[in-house]
């Protein structure tokens, strides 16, 4: 007889005490007709009963004791575990927040204080004469470079540079007599090799026999050069000196504006970051321009590694309120500079020992 | 057979019977007493199971000790919408299925198992066993040992779904629609499985005997 699920099933359920009153007579019926099916249901009851004479295992005697131990640390722990870790968690979050928190401040107080330092207002008006051993032209005083024309006039200068000194001396005798579109700013250099680096300024002054600028002091320990001419003209110089920038131990630029009660200094100061000043023809962007230069160079002191100065670049100018100095004018600004004319120049060079 | 009115085989000594249902609901409620009566109760039921399916005894033990922490665990879920004792067996069972599945990637049969295999005698009486054309006698199985080995080592040469469903019928003794409860399958499935582990076993013995 070929084998059939259906009868397999019907024997299975006989072996195992699930048919009903009808399917056993069905069995029973087919059984009589088919001698096999008789004897597969006989092999199926053997092996029922052969899995089912198998003996019963006991489980270890401890197993209640075993179930109890390991439950203990099952149920203990899971309950208190996740509580101690949210609050670890929590805890670790909210020391990195005051932790975050802590550094924006103080690095908002520091770049708060550079900025004031640099733009509030100061109670004595001798902010910079204060500075030790600089000689700064101020605007309400009486300027330096007057004076010592006053002394030189009569004796040592010349009267070609007489003459051409005569202008900024007219432009800074007073505030209102500064030109709105003059740069007047005072450059002091230090070195430790004084003769060697005046011979090098006026190596660079003198470059194709120029004649726009004056010697003013000629002493021991200082060296002062008057230098007034256009831009064209400064970025001339400037290209020079940056040859020999390395040469001086420090670069300050003191700016003076008639849009600025006090001058702006720029410690640190670059060739190019004088250029970028002087190529402003907004005398209002001008200062601008300076200020944030100072800001900047105080900046890079108070931080000082370079890259992170990079990160906060951008940052400065939003914290300040201040447009970055740009090179090239828009439209606006072109119509409103032809209207005004090109910057004069009047940069006092000072020279001195460290 | 009903789990609550089944007759406790392995019933410990106390006098007063209390159904499953009683006793899970005092459990969820705290009553520590109620829980150790109803690990009393299944713990050698689920380790006969157990041992059958996976045959180490001290895995086995392991399968058992962590059926019952499963089955406390998650006592407070437990509806009662089937009995606890087909629950507690489905738990077993899975279990053990799983254990048996990871276990089988990693072993293979050693040699000293194929020797047991080889045992003259037990072969011997096997085949006295089937062939006997009267009625054989249950308690003789049980009393050879070595028979009773032979015949678990045929047993799991069965896939795990036929193992599984044989062990839950012949020894546990489960009715068709408690297998079906325990195995998550319809009862007609139960019945085609059960036909075809009987058919396979068969096979496996009479090749062994050949």
């Amino acid at each position: 007889m070929k084998e059939s699920p259906q009868i397999d099933q019907l024997l299975n359920g006989y072996v195992d005490g699930a048919l009903t009153p009808r399917q056993q007579t069905e069995l029973q019926r087919l059984i009589t007709h088919d001698p096999e099916i008789g004897e597969r249901l006989d092999k199926l009851q053997k092996c029922k009963l052969l899995i089912s004479s198998l003996p019963v295992a006991e489980a270890p005697a401890d197993m209640l004791e075993r179930i109890k131990t390991s439950l203990q640390p099952e149920t203990s722990v899971p309950e208190e575990q996740p509580v101690s870790d949210n609050r670890v968690g929590a805890a670790q979050l909210m020391f990195r927040r005051v932790l975050a928190a802590a550094a924006m401040i103080v690095l908002v107080t520091a770049l708060a204080i550079i900025v004031y330092s640099i733009m509030a207002p100061p109670k004595t008006a001798d902010r910079l004469v204060v500075r030790e051993g600089m000689t700064v032209p101020t605007i309400d005083k009486q300027p330096v470079v007057p004076e010592i024309l006053t002394a030189e006039s009569g004796s040592t200068a010349s009267k070609n540079t007489a003459a051409i000194v005569e202008q900024p001396t007219a432009a800074i005798n007073g505030k209102t007599a500064l030109s709105a579109n003059l740069f007047n700013a005072t450059l002091e250099l230090r070195t430790s090799k004084l003769l060697a680096a005046d011979i090098a300024v006026k190596k660079v002054l003198e470059k194709d026999g120029a004649k726009d600028f004056a010697t003013l002091s000629n002493g021991a320990d200082e060296y002062v050069y008057s230098l007034h001419c256009g831009t064209g003209r400064l970025d001339s110089v400037l290209a020079g000196l940056e040859g020999i920038w390395d040469k001086f131990t420090s670069a300050t630029l003191i700016f003076e504006t008639t849009q600025a009660e006090q001058p702006v200094v720029i410690e640190n100061v670059t060739t190019w970051q004088i250029a970028e000043i002087a190529a402003q023809y907004n005398p209002e962007r001008r200062l601008k321009a300076a200020q944030y230069y100072a800001i900047m160079n105080n900046v890079q002191e108070f931080l000082p590694q370079r890259q992170t100065l990079n990160v906060v670049d951008e940052d400065i100018f939003d914290l300040i309120d201040m447009p970055k100095p740009k090179p090239v004018l828009t439209k606006d600004e072109q119509d409103s500079a032809t209207a005004e004319s090109k910057p004069q120049i009047n940069l006092t060079v000072l020279l001195k020992t460290e | 057979m009903s789990e609550a009115l089944s007759p406790d085989i392995y019933a410990s000594n106390s006098s007063i019977k209390i159904d499953d249902s009683t006793l899970v609901e005092l459990s969820k409620g705290g009553d520590s007493t109620a829980l150790e009566r109803l690990i009393l109760r299944y713990q050698n039921r689920i380790y006969n199971v157990i041992l059958k399916i996976c045959v180490n005894p001290d895995d086995a033990a392991e399968l058992t000790q962590q059926t019952f922490v499963k089955i406390i665990e998650n006592l407070k879920n437990f509806k009662q919408r089937s009995g606890f004792y087909t629950w507690a067996f489905r738990i077993a069972v899975n279990l053990t299925l799983s254990y048996c599945k990871r276990k089988s990637k990693i072993e293979f049969c050693s040699l000293d198992e194929q020797g047991k295999e080889n045992n003259p005698g037990a072969k011997r009486a096997l085949k006295e066993f089937l062939e006997n054309e009267g009625s054989p006698d249950p308690a003789a199985v049980a009393q050879n040992k070595e028979l009773c080995e032979l015949v678990i080592r045929q047993l799991t040469k069965l896939s795990d779904e036929h193992k599984s469903v044989l062990i839950l019928r012949d020894v546990e003794g489960m009715e068709y629609n408690q297998i079906a409860k325990v195995l998550g399958v319809e009862l007609g499935t139960v019945k085609s499985r059960i036909s075809r582990a009987r058919g396979a076993l068969r096979q496996i013995l009479e090749a062994f005997l050949r």
